[in-house]
Formats: structure tokens, C-alpha cells, sequence
């Protein structure tokens, strides 16, 4: 196999960097070492805030590439139909310290290029938050912050990247680096051999395990958890802005912010731990979610019984404290984009317009595509936001929209039906890009009417259908099957 | 003489009244704590000789759900479940299935049938 | 789309749902349609394969679906108008109701009277946040069931089951009747939380319960490897040292039941944040005029039988509604459950009629006195909370009420 620019990775900054290289005449493909695009992790399981960068120390990498993407994710979403909304974010203080640092965090920002911050106090504050801490005293208000769905962003950069031209090879893991002369020649992977000019580093977690395969170990990944509670759309209404308390030196704290779902989600907490594996969530981590939770907003302390959820998302701490987005004499053709925490998602665009210029000047052509396709049609969901005429339409065009698989959400067979056609083979694959699955009852109800579309649509057989690939098969046996043992079923 | 203690719980009313059963020589020679004779009768038979009520599901082929429910017409022996179920788990019955019909008469030679539960139509 | 005028809707085709069309259909009114999510008429009693149905109602040990073929029986005999997979997407306050389904599409209805009978729904994992992994293999026990015996599936071999309430002791025990190794049932209290004649099939299979125990971590990064359980402490925290860690491919959840009221949410109705479902007077009518609920989604029920008959109810009242027949109550007394009484169904009565009230306990006490209106005293042997407790409210009794009163509480003396 052969390709001019090789990406590994498949989570936000790979398929953003895939996007903004298929507008140019270039052979790019990108590997993914699990079944799925954004299954690696970090952008499936993040805070999902397009953040508005008074945060990062100014002169960083982070700090520049963060103020830029913030500004292009308007027309990102829009062209690519990724959720997303401009909510604003709010960093509480407590007392006259933290309004001190309210003040450093603003000054910081109008240093890194962020135009309209600014304090709020007293009465407007709480006009603004009714159900916030009546013990607030100040609020540094960021208009630039959003929302978003990073895990449809990375699904929809990639769609769109692959409706132009770009290779994606799913359940590819590479396992070595071939350099000769100090010029890269070829990954290994676990499916073979792949030719390529320049590599593309964007492994996410394992970043600093890939780069060595190219030998540069000048720094190393730390898997940072963070666990998140997710609640009841019902508390929707209580919070109105991305709410942070005042950052720490690791973390900018435990916020609760409504997502661009409609749902309210608190967290993350910031534990390194060793494990690049290990996203499971603690009892611990998730008490003091609820606590950070319950700091800024009191009255979600009555609202345990509205939890619907729990997750761990691991963020790729790089040892350096800062983006690592370069080339490099030896090997040429090696490019790392390691080290993307946040704001990695809100970077993402700005990064891939980097690394294109990265790779201009490591010489190679690049011209842009007559016949680029910037547009990337969503899948309808005609019960959200629920439209009767445009529904009605849609179901006309097709009438598996009005079949209703999944109670919680109205996710229609018709939407299931499209996601595997744009890609789902998993039970998650059809979560992430319908959000069939994600609702209160958490799956309860739809999940063996998804199972049977998978299993008919993918032509396998119903006991081979996953929950995320791998060996995460939902059900193991058909009926009778233990009592039976190997007799002909 | 050899003599046991044993407690039944019984099943048949929300009381459920831990009764106490002692048997001697294989025999049973005193029933205590029950509240009502039907209590009492269940804890001999508890005893004696256990039953329950057996429903499972069998195979179905060409109809719009793989399994139909069943039950036996009567309870059976509790040491039979397992065996029961095992050789039910062998057939495989074609649809239509109605609610009803023996699925397998006179199971293990128990006396029992298993009739299905619910209707089952072609697919 | 589909535009229509019905006298009734019935919303949700089970138990409480068809119990209800059938006797707003005997009670002489004739446009009535029940709207059903799931392929087939019957709410959950079709994967119900068990015995233990319609002991009160027809005198009879049936399984689930038995007793609900009756109903659907009776359904088709009176030629009731039914929808299947159809999903209910709004009801408004006006009673309008927006459904949808592949063969009509859009359906936009209105009717004279709606009965809310949507059941209810199982507590997720996620809603526990039980630590750990995020495994396949993890199911809540009525998702295992119609996988087991309505798709005809085996979830697993290695089932752990967290939950001693009936739902997960049944399934415990269709795990072992297929041949699977049920390694335990785990329960937070310290007594079992299901009937005595489920917790049989424990002893039968020889099934640990840890009582007092609850599940602290989930391993596993594809399929559930094995799951953590600790022993609680008075309080309900995990006691240090005190782990255990059972090996297991599949993990069954059945904690909890809680009644499916988005749609009546939706609309504007009054809550009981005991129950979880609607505030319902003695004629089974919510704070919206002309809209009733029954069965399981105006507080879970123990028996399918009481589920009927509270159908019944709602469905006699609401054609009485649609037929200009039914009153509004003579006085409206609100009770309110104290102490020991976790709830009380109806919430609001007129004191003039004799009926049962529904309620539960929050822990079992024997020789109890049920204290209605601090005048009313109905003395129970035991009451349990997985058991529904009945306070039949005669005239006699009703008689010694203060009539000036428009709250009452309803409590327990030991």
C-alpha cells in the first residue's frame, strides 16, 4: 500500500488535519487502530468546550492555535453540520483571591488575543445564573466560549474528508516505523506495510509510543483522567453558560456546563494515573464530581436521582506542558501533533491548518482541489427539535423514519440506517452519530432493535454485532446454547 | 434414630411463615410455626417430595420470534427442572404455534405436558 | 399526516392499557385507540414467561403472556382500534397527542380523554454510576429478558445479578434454567427485596445472595471480566477489606423500576416525587381535566392483577368523562404519606366513596397500625416493601373522617 501523507490517529486532530489536506491534490490516508473514528478515547470523552483561551500561558503553541480555532469553528460547524452554540462560559470566584485571579485570567487572554472578556458582578451575575452559588462574587465572562459534539465533529471532519478523497483503515494499528536515510519510508501495521512520504503523528495517547517507533523520545504522554457526571435533560434550564471555578495548576476544574445535546454535564476531575488503558471511573472521582458539581450549582446536591450517566476520559498530558507540533531534520517526513489536551478540540482547526504548513515547508506541493467538496449534509433527525412538516417529508422520502427505535432520544430506524451507511458497525458507532443509546433509559429499550439492524444491515449474524469492536460482542449465544452444548444447533 | 430439623419458607401468602419440619428416620414427626394448613400441606410436600411450577422457552423455526414460551400443565418434581429443560432445549418446533398447543405430552413420564404459552404466527 | 378526532386514547398497550380500552369500550363509548411502541400488543407480559399471574384476578396461576392473551383476546372480540409501533412523541395539555409510526407516518390526534399507561422504565447502570469500566455485557434485567425470551438470545454464561428484587431473582432464575452459572444475586439491604416465592429459585439453585453488599467496580475493557462487590456498613458505605471479586461475562442489573412520565412531564402534569408518576385522584384523573393514568406509570405495582384493575378503573372513568357522566369530586382531600408510608395512591379522595388505597412501606414491620387521618386505624400482620399494601377505605370507616379537612396524613404506628 502507498499513500503520500499518512495520519495515524483518528480522533479530533487527525481527522481535522485529513479534512483540511483533502482540499489539496494529495494521496492522504489515515489509520485507526480501533474500530471506529474518535473510539481511541480522549475526543469521545472530554468536556466538549470550544474554549475562548484567556487559559493557556500566552507565547504557547496552545495558546495561539487555541484563539485561532475558536474563531473558525463558526464556519467548521457550519459547513459540516456539527452541533454547535456559543453559550458563553462564566469562571466563578469566591472571595477576593480568586476575583484576583479572575483578573490575571482576563489580563492573560487580552494577552493571547481574546477580545471580549470581561467581570460581572453582584446583581447581573445572578441574572445571568439564577441557580449559581449565591456565595459568588465574581464571574469572568467569556462570549466566545461553545459547545460542541466532539465526538460528530471527529465523524463528520472524517466524512468529509473521505467524500474527498482521503483513505481511512479502521482496526489499523501501527507497529513500527521505517526509516531509511534519515527520510521516513513506511508504517508497519498490523494489516501490513503502508509507503508513505510523510507520517502524520496525531495518536492521541500513545503519541509519544509512535514517535519513538520514528526515535524521537524527546517527551512523554502521561494518560491525565478526568471523570464526568452526565444529567437528566429536565435540569437543562438550571445552568445557561459553561460554568469553571477558578482553575488549578493541572486543570481548569470541575465546570457544569449544558452540552450541545441539551443534557447538563459536571466535571472532569484531573488524576494522573499510569494506565493508558484505564478509563474506568472511580467512586472516589465520581464523589468529587458531584461535590464540584454541587459547589457551583447547590441545588444539583437534590439531584442525584437525575444522573443518567458516568465517564472517564484520559487526557494526553504531554510532559512538555504544551502542543508538540513539528517537524524534524531526522527523520524528515515525521511530523508530530502530539500532546493535543485541551484545548485540543477547540484547536483543531487551527491545527490542521498548521500542520499543512508544516508540510509545505518540508517541501511538499501542495495545490488546492478545484472540485473540493466543503459541504458535508448531516443525518436528519426528524423528532429532535421536532419540526412536524420537515418530518413528515422525511418520512415520505422514506418511511423507516417513522419507525421509532430508541424512546428516549426519537431516534428513527431511518437515522440508524443512515449512520451505518456513513460508517457505524458498532453499537457505539450508531450512539455516537444518532445518539440513540444516550438517553435516560441509557439503552434499555432500543438496544435489541439496534442490534437486529446492525446484524441485517452488516449481513452478520446477530451474535457478532459489538458494542465498540474488539471482542465486545453484546450477546455470546443463541437460545439453548449452554443446555445443547455441541450438539447441530 | 436419626433425626433432622429443616425450614421451609412458605410461598403461598405474604406472611410467609418460617415453618420448622423435623424428620425422624425419614420420616416426618412434627411440623411447627405454620400459621394455616395450607401451610402446613406445603411444607410436607416441600419436604417429601418439592415441586414447581417449569416454563422455559422452545425453538421455533420460520416464525416472527425465534422462541415461544412455555409451561408444563402441572408442577413437576424439582429435582426434574434441569432435566426438563435440557430435553426441551433439543426441539425445535415449526410456526405457526398457538397459545395452547403441546408442544410435548406426557414430558419425562411425569404425567405433564408443555403446552405453549403464547401464539407464535409464521414470519 | 394523519389527522384524527378520537373520544379516547389509550397510551401504552399493556396491561394497565389494555385493561383500560377494554372497559372504556364496555362502558358504551366507541372511538377508542391504543398507541403501542413495541411490535406487539401486551407491555412487558409477553417476555414474562413465568407463573405468578392472575392469582387474585381469574383465581388462576397463569404465566404473562396467558394472562395478557385474555386481554388481547378481548381487544380483538370488541374490535378496539390499536396501533403497533407507534411511538407517542408529545401530548399536549389541550390532549392533543403527536405519534408516529412507519405505515402512517405522522399522526396528529386529539381526543375527549387520554389514559396515560406508559409503564415504566429500569434504573440504568449509568444512573448508579457503578464505577469501573464501560463494558458490553451489562444489561438491566427486562432488556435480558426480551432478549432471552422474546429474541431468543443467551446474554451470557457467567451472570452476576445486582438487584434481590423480583425482576432479577426471575431472571436469575431463566439464567440457570439455560444453563448459565449465576454466581449471585447482590443487594444493598439487609433483607431481599423480592417475594418470598422468588427468592425461592435461589435455594433451588443454590444462588449466593449477598445481602448488604453493592457492586464497586465493573472490570473489563470489551466484554465484563469480573465484577467487584464489597460489604456495606450501617450507613451504606463499602467496608475496607471487605471486597470480593466475582468472575462473570454478563452483569444484570434490577435496581429499580421508575415509572415513564416524560410525555406527562411533557404536558404540564402534577408529579408525586414519591411515586415518580401522576397526582391521581380516586377516579384516576390527573391535574390535567381529562387525562387518567393507570398501571405502572402512576407508581409501580407488585401484581399485574392490581395493574388490571387499576386499567379498569381509569378506563371506566375516562368514557364516563367522554359520556358527560363524571362529576367532578365532591371534595378534594390530598394525602400525604408520613413516616414509614413511602406513598399513597390515590393521592386525592372525596372521603364520600368507598375504595382501596395503594401504598408502600419503606421498611417491613409486623402487627402495624396504618393510620389514616389520625382517625382511621387498619391494623396489617406484616408489610414489606416489595409487597403493595392495600387500606380498604369502607363507608364505616370513611365516616369517622372530619369532613372539614382538605389534608390527611397517612402513617404507621408499630
Amino acid at each position: 500500500m502507498k499513500t503520500t501523507v499518512l495520519i495515524i490517529g483518528g480522533g479530533i486532530a487527525g481527522t481535522a488535519i485529513a479534512r483540511e489536506l483533502s482540499k489539496y491534490d494529495v494521496d492522504v490516508t489515515l489509520v485507526e487502530k480501533e474500530k471506529d473514528i474518535a473510539f481511541g478515547g480522549p475526543t469521545k470523552a472530554n468536556t466538549a468546550i470550544i474554549h475562548a483561551g484567556y487559559d493557556d500561558k500566552p507565547g504557547t503553541t496552545a495558546a495561539k492555535l487555541c484563539r485561532r480555532g475558536n474563531a473558525k469553528w463558526g464556519r467548521l460547524s457550519s459547513e459540516l453540520s456539527i452541533p454547535f452554540r456559543r453559550i458563553g462560559s462564566l469562571v466563578i470566584a469566591f472571595n477576593d483571591d480568586e476575583i484576583s485571579v479572575l483578573y490575571e485570567l482576563m489580563k492573560r487572554g487580552e494577552a493571547n488575543g481574546v477580545q471580549d472578556l470581561r467581570i460581572i458582578m453582584g446583581r447581573e451575575l445572578f441574572e445571568m445564573e439564577p441557580n449559581l452559588n449565591r456565595k459568588a462574587a465574581a464571574g469572568l465572562y467569556a462570549p466566545s466560549a461553545g459547545v460542541t459534539s466532539p465526538y460528530e465533529a471527529a465523524i463528520a471532519l472524517a466524512e468529509n474528508a473521505r467524500m474527498n478523497g482521503v483513505s481511512f483503515l479502521l482496526e489499523t494499528e501501527a507497529t513500527g516505523i521505517i526509516i531509511k536515510n534519515g527520510k521516513v519510508k513506511a508504517v508497519q501495521t498490523n494489516r501490513g506495510t503502508i509507503h508513505t512520504r510523510y507520517i502524520i503523528n496525531a495518536a492521541g495517547l500513545f503519541a509519544d509510543e509512535v514517535s519513538a517507533m520514528a526515535g524521537i523520545e524527546e517527551f512523554k504522554i502521561t494518560p491525565r483522567k478526568g471523570e464526568y457526571v452526565i444529567y437528566d435533560k429536565n435540569l437543562r434550564s438550571l445552568v445557561n453558560h459553561i460554568l469553571f471555578p477558578i482553575p488549578s495548576p493541572i486543570s481548569k476544574g470541575i465546570t457544569v456546563t449544558p452540552t450541545v445535546d441539551g443534557n447538563l454535564i459536571a466535571g472532569p476531575t484531573a488524576h494522573d494515573i499510569e494506565d493508558k488503558r484505564d478509563a474506568s471511573t472511580t467512586s472516589e472521582g465520581i464523589e468529587e464530581v458531584l461535590r464540584g458539581a454541587c459547589k457551583l450549582v447547590p441545588c444539583l446536591s437534590a439531584r442525584r436521582d437525575a444522573v443518567i450517566s458516568s465517564f472517564s476520559g484520559l487526557r494526553p498530558q504531554p510532559s512538555t506542558g504544551d502542543f508538540i507540533i513539528k517537524s524534524y531534520e531526522e527523520p524528515y517526513g515525521f511530523i508530530n501533533v502530539s500532546g493535543i489536551k485541551s484545548p485540543g478540540l477547540t484547536s483543531a482547526p487551527a491545527i490542521a491548518e498548521m500542520v499543512v504548513e508544516i508540510l509545505r515547508a518540508e517541501g511538499l506541493r501542495l495545490e488546492m482541489k478545484s472540485d473540493f467538496k466543503p459541504y458535508r449534509r448531516p443525518i436528519e433527525h426528524p423528532f429532535r427539535d421536532f419540526n412536524p412538516a420537515k418530518a413528515e417529508a422525511l418520512i415520505d422520502q422514506d418511511r423507516s423514519y417513522g419507525h421509532v427505535v430508541c424512546r428516549c432520544e426519537h431516534v428513527s430506524e431511518g437515522e440508524i440506517l443512515e449512520a451505518i451507511r456513513r460508517g457505524a458497525t458498532t453499537l457505539d458507532g450508531v450512539k455516537y452519530r444518532t445518539r440513540a443509546g444516550m438517553g435516560r433509559c441509557q439503552g434499555g429499550f432500543c438496544t435489541p432493535h439496534i442490534i437486529k439492524i446492525l446484524a441485517r444491515e452488516l449481513g452478520i449474524p446477530v451474535e457478532d454485532v459489538t458494542k465498540k469492536g474488539g471482542d465486545s460482542k453484546v450477546l455470546l449465544y443463541r437460545a439453548k446454547h449452554l443446555l445443547i452444548g455441541d450438539e447441530k444447533e | 434414630m436419626d433425626r433432622e430439623t429443616r425450614e421451609v419458607i412458605c410461598i403461598l401468602c405474604p406472611v410467609g411463615c418460617r415453618i420448622t419440619v423435623e424428620i425422624e428416620d425419614g420420616e416426618i414427626s412434627k411440623i411447627e410455626n405454620a400459621g394455616c394448613k395450607r401451610g402446613r400441606d406445603y411444607a410436607e410436600q416441600e419436604i417429601k417430595s418439592p415441586v414447581r411450577d417449569f416454563f422455559t422457552t422452545v425453538r421455533v423455526k420460520d416464525g416472527k420470534i425465534p422462541v415461544v414460551s412455555v409451561r408444563s400443565t402441572a408442577p413437576i418434581p424439582k429435582r426434574m427442572l434441569m432435566r426438563c429443560a435440557s430435553e426441551l432445549a433439543r426441539i425445535v418446533v415449526p410456526a405457526p404455534v398457538r397459545i395452547g398447543d403441546v408442544i410435548v405430552k406426557n414430558i419425562m413420564n411425569l404425567g405433564v405436558d408443555i403446552v405453549a404459552t403464547k401464539s407464535v404466527e409464521k414470519a | 399526516m394523519i389527522k384524527r378526532k378520537l373520544d379516547i386514547i389509550v397510551i401504552g398497550g399493556g396491561a394497565a392499557g389494555l385493561a383500560a380500552a377494554i372497559a372504556a369500550k364496555e362502558s358504551g363509548v366507541n372511538s377508542v385507540l391504543v398507541l403501542e411502541r413495541n411490535p406487539e400488543l401486551g407491555g412487558i407480559l409477553p417476555q414474562c414467561i413465568h407463573t405468578g399471574f392472575g392469582l387474585h384476578y381469574f383465581k388462576e396461576n397463569l404465566t404473562g403472556p396467558e394472562y395478557i392473551s385474555r386481554f388481547i383476546s378481548r381487544v380483538h372480540d370488541l374490535e378496539i382500534e390499536y396501533k403497533v409501533e407507534t411511538m407517542v412523541l408529545e401530548l399536549s395539555p389541550r390532549r392533543e397527542v403527536w405519534a408516529v409510526n412507519q405505515h402512517d407516518g405522522l399522526l396528529n390526534l386529539k381526543a375527549d380523554a387520554i389514559v396515560l399507561a406508559m409503564g415504566c422504565r429500569e434504573r440504568s447502570r449509568g444512573a448508579l454510576c457503578i464505577p469501573g469500566m464501560r463494558p458490553a455485557g451489562i444489561f438491566t434485567a427486562g432488556t435480558a429478558q426480551r432478549l432471552m425470551d422474546i429474541e431468543g438470545f443467551l446474554p451470557g454464561r457467567k451472570v452476576l445479578i445486582l438487584g434481590s428484587g423480583d425482576v432479577g431473582l426471575i431472571m436469575a432464575r431463566r439464567f440457570a434454567m439455560e444453563g448459565a452459572e449465576v454466581m449471585g444475586v447482590v443487594e444493598v439491604a439487609p433483607y431481599p427485596g423480592g417475594l418470598d416465592r422468588n427468592l425461592q429459585c435461589l435455594r433451588d439453585f443454590g444462588i449466593p445472595l449477598y445481602l448488604r453488599h453493592a457492586a464497586t467496580f465493573i472490570h473489563g475493557s470489551d466484554r465484563v471480566e469480573a465484577v467487584t462487590i464489597s460489604r456495606l456498613d450501617e450507613s451504606g458505605k463499602p467496608i475496607a477489606g471487605e471486597e470480593k471479586t466475582i468472575e462473570c461475562d454478563t452483569l444484570i442489573l434490577s435496581v429499580g423500576l421508575i415509572p415513564e412520565n416524560e410525555l406527562s412531564k411533557g404536558a404540564g402534569i402534577q408529579l408525586d416525587p414519591n411515586t415518580g408518576g401522576p397526582v391521581v385522584d380516586e377516579n384516576m384523573e390527573t391535574s390535567i381535566e381529562g387525562v387518567f393514568a393507570c398501571g405502572n406509570v402512576v407508581h409501580v405495582h407488585d401484581l399485574v392483577d392490581h395493574v388490571t384493575q387499576s386499567g379498569e378503573a381509569a378506563g371506566k372513568n375516562a368514557a364516563k368523562k367522554v359520556l358527560g357522566e363524571l362529576p367532578p369530586l365532591e371534595r378534594r382531600i390530598h394525602l400525604r404519606p408520613e413516616g414509614n408510608i413511602r406513598y399513597v395512591v390515590p393521592q386525592i379522595i372525596s372521603g364520600e366513596r368507598p375504595l382501596t388505597l395503594f401504598s408502600r412501606v419503606k421498611k417491613p414491620a409486623s402487627n402495624a397500625k396504618i393510620i389514616v387521618g389520625e382517625k382511621i386505624s387498619i391494623h396489617k400482620r406484616i408489610v414489606k416493601p416489595p409487597e403493595l399494601v392495600t387500606i380498604k377505605l369502607t363507608s364505616e370507616l370513611l365516616k369517622k373522617l372530619n369532613p372539614e379537612k382538605k389534608e390527611l396524613t397517612v402513617t404507621m404506628e408499630e
